[in-house]
């Protein structure tokens, strides 16, 4: 007698694997698409472009994508600024500054923040952060619309005062929704930022 | 022979039965998964249900009731061979439960990618279709891997691929659902049932259950037909499914065919809402109705083939493969005899056939045709006939042998 129909999608009747192989492949890809994000992420994340900054206070070296836009001053401090599409980093100089970290912040807020933008609202808490060189700072975020334009915008700024009395402000900004998208760009810069 | 003297074979490697396989290492990767990703989704859910308890509970409400006969659709659609229920709902947990959290962090990590390469704007408008098609088709297709590797037994076929699939998908869906619900409709009762109608009556048909289903019916091919088709085209079938639903998945989440009217919904916006869902996903539906469909037809070939060469011996009728072969057929052969001889026999009806089907199953994985498994099987399903015969108004008048006869118990 011919042998038995075999079934169109048959399977193998007896496994002797327990299937230990293609286990360690599941978890393997389990950690690639879990981590591989943040690990790819992060290899684009380096920064790559020549420092920037006030010599002898801070200097911010851009990551890529991220280009120097020039330098000016907001209440009487120097800024530089980077941009990259529509986001944008100013990294403020206020030299000397004699009191804390969370004086400098509501300093921004009062003299430049507030100045520039309507309907600003600025979150309630300062959280702490401390940067690579070991600095520890302040961080809040805000939104507020720009009186010139008319744009809303969402930020994050980062105030640091160094024990030779200096003030650092970092403002990352961006149109309202995309500050998400720019934010790790924003930390990996601040974070990397050497401040003296 | 009473029914309750019918000896039922021992389970063989022919099938695994449970989920419940502490030696097989898939097992214990699932159950780690499962338990550290709990933590995380238990955490998550009791946030929610602080910030909004009512609406939480209104979302979890709503869902389930969207969710459980969908379950039951897709359970039931496999016409000969229902699923292990501890497997299925092992698969419906790892999409709610494993895939979701995961995911969660994955989709954030491949964003900062798109953020960097395409920049704000153009991460703004894509993130979502770059990241989330990707990844979460692949941790879904790994929880019916995972099944695989824990029960081999129990995908035999694309159709169980696709159970497998969609009920991951759907326990996926409905985890999501939650997390928009409160997340991003606000949580409030009002909120909720906004995003039920946006997610679920207008989107429910084309989700998650879909794109996952198409990954498990790969699956289910590449596992069921080593035998018989070279790797090369096994790959390419699974890669080719994942990769429709990859894509249809894609094109959910992109800015492209966007007809959704701008917020805030109003008036005619109500009506548009299930039209734009429909543009973009009915076109998978009938996709994956069509495969569902040739799946079957080609289950009930499978069957019909399996069990011909069966006719004759102990194991099934002429009568009954004919009954067997039609799902119909077979629930109203049950009623029949309920009617005629009571639930008793009802049951033990029932049971036959299932059996008669595993006798299928059997039959076509065996080398021989005096295979021990395959001789005990058929052994059992005449027991299981001689019990049923012995009942009162079981036996139809005309029954005169085994199985030999044209008529047997089941035959009408």
């Amino acid at each position: 007698m011919a042998g038995p129909p075999a079934r169109p999608d048959a399977t193998v009747l007896a496994r002797s694997s327990r299937g230990g192989g293609a286990t360690t492949v599941v978890v393997g890809v389990i950690l690639i698409v879990v981590l591989g994000g943040y690990v790819v992420a992060g290899a684009l994340s380096q920064p790559v472009g020549p420092p920037v900054g006030f010599a002898g206070v801070v200097s911010v070296r851009p990551v890529s994508g991220w280009v120097y836009a020039g330098r000016d001053a907001v209440a009487g401090a120097p800024f530089v600024r980077l941009t990259r599409g529509s986001g944008t980093l100013d990294v403020v100089a206020v030299v000397p500054f004699t009191s804390d970290s969370q004086a400098l912040a509501l300093g921004y807020v009062r003299t430049v923040l507030s100045t520039r933008l309507n309907q600003l609202s600025v979150s309630k808490a300062l959280g702490d952060v401390r940067l690579r060189s070991g600095l520890v700072g302040a961080r809040f975020g805000y939104v507020g619309v720009v009186a010139d334009t008319g744009t809303s915008i969402e930020g994050e700024v980062t105030v640091v005062v160094t024990p030779s009395d200096h003030g650092v402000v970092f403002d990352g900004w961006a149109p309202a929704g995309l500050l998400p998208f720019v934010r790790s760009d924003l930390e990996t810069m601040v974070d990397h930022a050497a401040v003296s | 022979m009473p029914a309750s003297t019918s000896v039922r074979p021992r389970p063989s490697s022919l099938a695994d039965g449970t989920i419940f396989q502490p030696r097989r290492p898939a097992f214990w990767v699932y159950l780690v998964t499962l338990g550290a990703t709990g933590f995380v989704l238990l955490g998550e859910q009791s946030f929610f249900h602080r910030i909004s308890p009512v609406g939480w509970l209104l979302s979890w409400g709503l869902l389930t009731i969207y969710a459980l006969p969908v379950f039951l659709l897709v359970y039931v659609l496999d016409l000969y061979e229902r699923e292990p229920l501890s497997l299925v709902i092992g698969a419906t947990l790892w999409g709610a439960i494993a895939a979701t959290t995961l995911a969660g962090y994955a989709n954030d990590g491949w964003g900062l990618v798109v953020a960097r390469v395409g920049g704000p704007a153009f991460a703004a408008r894509w993130t979502a279709a770059l990241t989330a098609p990707f990844v979460e088709e692949t941790l879904k297709g790994l929880g019916v891997v995972l099944i695989y590797l824990i029960a081999p037994g129990e995908i035999d076929d694309m159709m169980d691929g696709f159970v497998y699939g969609a009920v991951c998908g759907l326990g996926f869906a409905v985890v999501e659902d939650v997390f928009y619900f409160m997340g991003v409709f606000g949580g409030r009762p009002s909120g909720v049932l906004e995003g039920f109608f946006v997610r679920v009556v207008a989107s429910g048909l084309y989700s998650h259950v879909l794109y996952t289903g198409l990954v498990g019916m790969g699956i289910g091919y590449f596992v069921s037909r080593r035998e018989r088709r070279s790797r090369g085209r096994r790959i390419a079938v699974v890669a080719g499914l994942s990769a429709v639903a990859v894509l249809a998945h894609l094109l959910w989440d992109s800015p492209l065919l966007d007809l959704f009217p701008a917020r805030p919904w109003s008036g005619s916006d109500w009506l548009v809402i299930p039209l734009a869902t429909a543009v973009k996903g009915f076109p998978l539906l009938v996709f994956v109705a069509v495969a569902v469909v040739l799946a079957r037809r080609r289950e009930r070939k499978w069957l019909h083939a399996a069990l011909a060469g069966e006719i004759g011996d102990t194991g099934v009728s002429a009568a009954e493969l004919r009954v067997l072969e039609h799902p119909r057929n077979r629930r109203a052969a049950v009623r029949d005899m309920r009617r005629r001889a009571g639930s008793r026999a009802g049951g033990l009806l029932r049971r036959l056939q299932r059996e008669q089907v595993t006798l299928a199953m059997v039959r076509s994985k065996v080398a021989v045709d005096d295979d021990p498994a395959l001789v005990a099987q058929r052994t059992y399903c005449g027991s299981l006939r001689d019990a049923l015969r012995a009942i009162p108004g079981a036996a139809p008048a005309d029954a005169s042998g085994p199985a030999s006869s044209d008529a047997g118990p089941t035959g009408r």
